[in-house]
């Protein structure tokens, strides 16, 4: 059968070669589509360890006041007058302030610190934050407890987070795990462990990377630092809108007042937006459909042809006892032979071109595979998913060439000969 | 001859109408998309108001300065605006423009609305061309000064006035009084350095410091003047404040200010302005070899039809060039009508699909002279001649190489 389907092909090599040469070239831009495609979903459906269902951010301004004015304020005491109000609004159960400390800002601060007990020096990760951060996003405390952060006591208190494998320390790379960890130590301060978080990502399509949490205290102004609420389902409906309206004039403090509320998920939307992922997804949707219609086009026009050159040779098939069926199945059949052939050449090219990193020097976006954590295994997906999509297209575009084919009388087919 | 070339492809066309439409859909298809991307370029970069000087306005817009701990990065800052750029001589003005979302209202009222507040010194106006619906914008005086004065756009004066007198009105921005003097047209923030909601004298207010400057030159041949002139800024405050380094961004000319890629130091911006033309060409080469290879096939089917057509036009006398030029001219009626529908689609698609293209609001409006332009109407030209030399030229070429007997018994083995 494979040897009766490689003859018919070698007999059509003229018109194949075109099909065979789309196929190739459809498959290689579908398989770097696919291979992005893959990452964005596989790091989507991965935990990103933090909850942002129900969680607002409040964004405050400052009145046109003098510099001074505002540096020589007591910050902690504004921090703790302003939590305090937000908290009495019905429906709020939590709030934090952060600094580089929420998802989906692109803020991020990381130091220099050495870490006990081996007295490595490496570039962590750190998020300054009060206590109700691990609250407000429903950050998993995996062992030990909080740091109490007004508490001036627990000042030099930290909690640790791990990386995708449980270690703590650069990214990539880290070596020691997380309960090894004796002590942090920075340029001023030497940290104690109360306790250590599950594992967490800035965005979903970012790494798991370690990160250490210490007490935010008021060191800055309040208009500088990130405020976050966590409402109760049953009190979010229409809540941007509503606090904004109640709590505006409720909540000036000195200088600052309330200028926005913002929902995460419309956070996280405009975050996809700036970091261009929306843009990359969008466009590998239209390449895609772009490319689905030429294999479409490509493929009808092609058989249709053919199917006209071979009347006599269908017709004579059929004469000599091939049902229709026969008929459609030896069309069908020649087409994925053709696909399959294609692929092969395509994933050589791709695997290579992956492997050369051109990719960096044609600015392609190219799903970072230490982010998902991911080997081998997903060029095995990416061969599957393009071929069974192409081969899909390739099918329903078929199907109307060989209907026209099966349907040839036999004795009008042979009557040309 | 022309006439007769087209009165056949029409012909053919009538003939053989399936696969006709498949050719034009294909073709069209891949034009569309080729000018969805030259349209949203020449939107973003063609001069017209109130950006009508993007040919020769270069900006900088980050800034570097380290010293022996710190290494602090981030858009301009005024006392750099202020004791360096504002006093550079090659270009003819140097403007500054920073934005701020704030909340405005009447005076006396609690309502307010939260508007896009752009603070700019006075030479914006002259590198700017605004239509001011009524009043003036604010002088060099009043910003330095900073006189509270403020320029609104329409539509903001009818969202806080209702319909009221704006002019001369008092509008608090962020609970400060300011008196409106100009009111002007709305503007597309397609012009990402002039749109806004009000416009005030940078000088008026506290919390503007993410500023970008803009510089206007005479000539694009002084641009190599002004690339040394901030060169030396960045020495002279090196020389002011002893232990610090200033780099500054740019000068950028307005394509590379559009490129969103991060890049400092000129070696970086030509890496990433290569990455991105590399980009841009490997999108263009897909777009077009991917449906020439498959019309290729279609433009090979239809010319072997006529093998017995071009053995008897051989036969009578015409050359090997009359053969192949009527293919190609043939194929090429198909290749423009596919084209033309391929431009209006095109259109069609930059208009949909504007918040994804080009990063803007799904209410607002579009210059039309980016998409009638002669660069538009060209480039659609040039990309319909290549689709059909790159789809009928290889079948082309061959039928018009058979000799008169093989064409005449049409065997073209």
């Amino acid at each position: 059968m494979i040897r009766h389907l490689f003859t018919i092909i070698w007999n059509g090599r003229k018109a194949n070669v075109w099909i065979l040469l789309e196929y190739t070239l459809v498959f290689c831009v579908l398989w770097f589509c696919i291979d992005y495609l893959v990452f964005i979903v596989k790091s989507s459906l991965e935990p990103a360890g933090f909850d942002i269902e129900h969680v607002y951010r409040l964004e405050t301004g400052a009145r046109n006041v003098a510099k001074d004015e505002i540096n020589n304020r007591d910050h902690l005491a504004d921090m703790l007058l302003f939590q305090d109000r937000v908290l009495r609004y019905p429906g709020v159960t939590s709030i934090c302030m952060g600094i580089h400390a929420f998802p989906y800002t692109g803020s991020a601060s990381w130091m220099n610190y050495t870490i006990l007990p081996d007295s490595l020096n490496e570039q962590v990760r750190v998020r300054r934050v009060t206590s109700g951060f691990f609250d407000v996003f429903k950050i998993a405390i995996k062992s030990g407890r909080v740091f109490r952060w007004e508490d001036e006591a627990e000042a030099d208190k930290t909690v640790i987070g791990p990386d995708r494998y449980n270690r703590f320390g650069k990214y990539p790379g880290a070596t020691l795990d997380i309960s090894q960890v004796g002590g942090i130590l920075s340029k001023t301060k030497e940290y104690s462990i109360t306790g250590t978080a599950g594992k967490v990502k800035e965005a979903f399509f970012d790494p798991y990377v370690s990160c250490l949490y210490v007490p935010l205290r008021g060191d800055e102004s309040l208009r500088w630092k990130q405020i976050a609420i966590r409402v109760a389902p049953e009190a979010d409906r229409d809540f941007a809108k509503r606090f904004m309206k109640e709590m505006k004039s409720r909540l000036e403090t000195g200088p600052y007042y309330l200028s926005a509320v913002t929902s995460f998920r419309d956070i996280k939307a405009a975050y996809m937006e700036e970091r261009g992922i929306s843009d990359r997804l969008n466009s590998i949707y239209a390449i895609i459909t772009f490319l689905v219609i030429n294999i479409f086009l490509g493929i009808v026009g092609t058989f249709r042809y053919r199917t006209q050159a071979r009347r006599s040779e269908i017709g004579l098939r059929i004469a000599m006892g091939a049902t229709r069926r026969d008929v459609r199945r030896m069309m069908f059949l020649e087409t994925l032979f053709l696909l399959f052939i294609a692929s092969i050449i395509a994933v050589s090219i791709c695997i290579n071109i992956g492997l050369s990193e051109v990719s960096g020097a044609f600015d392609v976006p190219v799903g970072d595979r230490a982010v998902t954590g991911s080997g081998v295994e997903q060029d095995f997906l990416n061969y599957l998913l393009a071929f069974l999509f192409s081969g899909a297209v390739s099918l329903l575009a078929v199907w109307y060439p060989t209907y026209q084919a099966s349907i040839i009388p036999p004795a009008a087919a042979l009557h040309e000969e | 001859m022309l006439k007769i070339y087209f009165k056949q492809a029409i012909e053919m066309l009538k003939q053989d109408t399936f696969t006709g439409i498949i050719a034009i859909v294909g073709t069209a298809l891949a034009i569309m998309m080729i000018m969805s991307i030259i349209v949203v370029d020449e939107v973003r970069n063609i001069s017209v108001a109130p950006e009508s000087n993007r040919s020769h306005t270069y900006y900088i817009r980050y800034q570097i300065v380290k010293d022996s701990m710190w290494r602090n990065s981030g858009f301009i800052e005024y006392g750099i605006y202020h004791d360096y750029l504002s006093a550079l001589s090659t270009p003819e003005y140097v403007a500054l423009v920073a934005m701020n979302t704030l909340p405005v209202g009447k005076e006396g009222e609690d309502e307010t609305v939260n508007a896009k507040v752009k603070a700019t010194d006075a030479s914006f106006w002259k590198i700017m061309s605004f239509s001011f619906i009524e009043g003036k914008p604010y002088g060099r005086e009043e910003f330095e000064s900073g006189v509270a004065q403020a320029v609104v756009s329409d539509k903001l004066a009818k969202a806080v006035f209702k319909g009221q007198e704006v002019l001369g009105q008092t509008l608090m921005i962020n609970y400060v009084p300011y008196r409106v003097t100009g009111i002007v047209k709305d503007i597309s923030p397609v012009f990402r350095s002039a749109s806004g909601d009000v416009w005030i004298p940078a000088t008026s207010q506290e919390g503007f410091d993410e500023y970008a400057v803009l510089m206007l030159l005479r000539n694009r041949s002084d641009f190599r003047e002004l690339e040394q002139e901030i060169r030396n800024v960045e020495k002279k405050y090196g020389i002011n404040n002893t232990g610090k380094e200033l780099t500054l961004r740019g000068p950028d000319a307005h394509r590379e200010d559009a490129v969103s890629a991060y890049y400092i130091t000129k070696e970086e911006k030509d890496a990433a302005l290569t990455a991105q033309y590399r980009k841009q060409l490997l999108i263009f080469l897909i777009l077009l070899l991917v449906p020439a290879v498959n019309l290729s096939g279609l433009s090979f089917s239809r010319i072997k039809k006529r093998t017995a057509e071009t053995g008897v036009r051989k036969a009578f006398g015409a050359r090997k060039h009359n053969i192949l030029m009527q293919a190609l001219f043939e194929n090429l009626i198909t290749s423009l009508t596919g084209g033309i529908i391929g431009l209006v689609l095109s259109y069609l698609a930059v208009f949909q699909l504007k918040t994804w293209l080009l990063k803007i609001p799904a209410d607002s409006s579009l210059p039309g002279e980016a998409f009638i332009s002669f660069p538009v109407f060209a480039a659609v030209f040039i990309a319909c001649v290549l689709i059909n030399l790159l789809s009928a030229g290889m079948p082309a070429w061959r039928a018009s190489g058979l000799s008169i007997v093989d064409s005449l018994n049409e065997n073209d083995n």
